[in-house]
């Protein structure tokens, strides 16, 4: 019996897609790759907020009370949107982004807010496929259909018996089956810079940030920080995420980015694992330890998400290609305990 | 933590490095012999032409499409299967300022897209994709001979590429095939 391997790319999502599958026969693979590829067009023409016509663009022009019918696919993540929204304590919001654009325009993000936005609250969830806003507000879930998205690619290619692959949408990716897949997480500051190496088998890395524009690449979409109303994420920090579903991960990028240290309670939810790299800094949330302070001390306390770093053990003289280890000079690092935290592996050379 | 403590590693080296001079990525997904098959099937003949035109086309291109055109020429194959004409296969690239990406385009009879796969992806952060030798050296294969890469794929997570190029370079094909194709 032959083995095969296969790797194809397409433009979808605004990004180029890859899906690299292994297994016997392959006809049977660019079979099922194709299946794939047509499966994330689908699943971009219901939630993309670009196109006019989509099911979500139609759905954030219906009128407010009214219960409105939608497909399985977008209910679905609109419904671990809320979920994630409400284990986050608001730090993932599908309804900010839009709301904010829409009252302020693009310049009026560094405002504070005078009134009341909507909220993921807006939106209930109801039986029968069906969804009804509460007030007006437009929904943009580019922060987790990317990775929805790749599930459903997955999704597809299992039932098609594809026996082992990857499914990477611009580096939010999943990995199935049996083959392990290497992932290097580029520098938020330097994109031709590997800071992270991750090995994923039958788990799915999403990476979020504010990346610099000058880079060539494109934003990865403008995180907002939905309860400060404000774009609150520094450019040069980028947060990634380690779960079993990639639309998971996806989003929980988002709040770890947001969050920090205090994305622990949501990440453990799911069990996932994400970690953070800013500047010099490279650290990996401790989802074991209770957090000092639940996120909602985040509300009282914003340097709390503006300054990881409280939490980071720098990683001195990488640029020379040191990577010595130096947690001790680092105030307030003792608490966090840094065997615990996975940092000893800054230590080994690639 | 998940049980498999050794999943992640910080580090800090070049992405894929295999250039000497300057830090290239690069992934092949399929040649162009494979991307023929792919898109129209084992049964179906291939017939290159290389189009060429003048400075008035080219400027009817670009008025067409909105997208820049520095080139007078393309490969263009006429695909036929039992002497009928099934549609047109065509081979280009498109690079931004980190990005080089050959990719294939597979229009049918009636000059509408039907498949696009991309071929080769490249990114640099030297500066090869700004020079025109370097790029020179996959151009020649990729226009005939199955290209070659010695890598593996890569999967890399971070920032993403923008597909706004590809999109540019295919409504600069439909462009010249409305200009210099099609027949009606």
């Amino acid at each position: 019996m032959s083995y095969a391997r296969i790797s194809r790319a397409q433009p979808l999502l605004g990004t180029l897609v890859g899906i690299s599958l292994a297994g016997r026969g392959e006809d049977e693979l660019h079979h099922a790759a194709a299946a794939a590829f047509a499966g994330i067009a689908h699943i971009h023409e219901l939630m993309s907020v670009q196109s006019a016509t989509s099911e979500l663009s139609t759905l954030n022009n219906s009128p407010v009370g009214t219960a409105v019918r939608i497909s399985p696919h977008t209910w679905r993540v609109l419904a671990l949107a809320e979920e994630i929204s409400r284990l986050s304590d608001g730090a993932f919001d599908v309804t900010v982004g839009a709301a904010m654009m829409a009252r302020d325009g693009a310049a009026g993000m560094h405002r504070e807010p005078s009134e009341r936005l909507a909220t993921y609250r807006d939106i209930e969830l109801l039986d029968g496929s069906r969804v009804r806003f509460r007030r007006a507000l437009a929904v943009d879930v580019g922060g987790i259909a990317k990775g929805y998205a790749v599930d459903h690619a997955v999704r597809i290619l299992r039932r098609l018996g594809v026996p082992a692959g990857c499914v990477n949408a611009g580096g939010d990716l999943r990995a199935f089956g049996d083959d392990t897949v290497a992932v290097q997480v580029r520098d938020p500051d330097d994109p031709g810079t590997a800071r992270a190496h991750v090995d994923l088998r039958n788990r799915a890395l999403a990476t979020s940030a504010n990346y610099r524009r000058d880079n060539g690449f494109k934003a990865a979409g403008l995180v907002l920080d939905p309860r400060a109303g404000l774009c609150a994420v520094a450019q040069g920090r980028s947060a990634s995420v380690r779960a079993k579903s990639c639309a998971v991960a996806d989003a929980l990028a988002k709040c770890v980015l947001l969050l920090g240290a205090s994305s622990a309670a949501v990440l453990r939810h799911y069990h996932a694992d994400g970690f953070l790299i800013e500047g010099d800094t490279a650290f990996a949330i401790d989802t074991r330890l209770p957090v000092a302070g639940s996120h909602s001390a985040w509300r009282r306390n914003r340097s709390a998400v503006s300054g990881p770093a409280t939490l980071a053990v720098p990683l001195r003289g990488r640029r020379n290609g040191g990577r010595q280890r130096a947690g001790s000079e680092q105030a307030g690092l003792d608490k966090t305990g840094f065997d615990k935290t996975g940092f000893d592996k800054t230590g080994v050379a690639a | 933590m998940a049980a498999d403590d050794n999943w992640l590693r910080f580090v800090s080296i070049p992405i894929a490095a295999v250039a000497v001079a300057g830090q290239v990525q690069a992934a092949q997904y399929l040649t162009v012999e494979q991307a023929q098959k792919l898109m129209f099937g084992k049964d179906a003949n291939f017939h290159r032409s290389d189009l060429q035109w003048d400075e008035q086309t080219a400027a009817a291109i670009q008025q067409a499409s909105g997208v820049r055109v520095t080139r007078n020429n393309q490969p263009v194959w006429k695909v036929t299967e039992n002497d009928a004409l099934t549609g047109y296969f065509i081979v280009d690239e498109v690079y931004g300022k980190h990005e080089y990406i050959t990719y294939a385009v597979a229009l049918d009879a009636n000059g509408r897209v039907r498949q696009l796969e991309v071929l080769v992806y490249r990114e640099s952060y030297g500066y090869e994709i700004r020079n025109p030798a370097w790029r020179a050296q996959f151009i020649g294969k990729q226009h005939g001979d199955p290209v070659t890469l010695e890598e593996d794929i890569k999967n890399i997570s971070g920032a993403t590429m923008s597909c706004r190029h590809i999109s540019e370079g295919v409504k600069r094909l439909l462009a010249t095939y409305d200009n210099v194709v099609r027949t009606d």
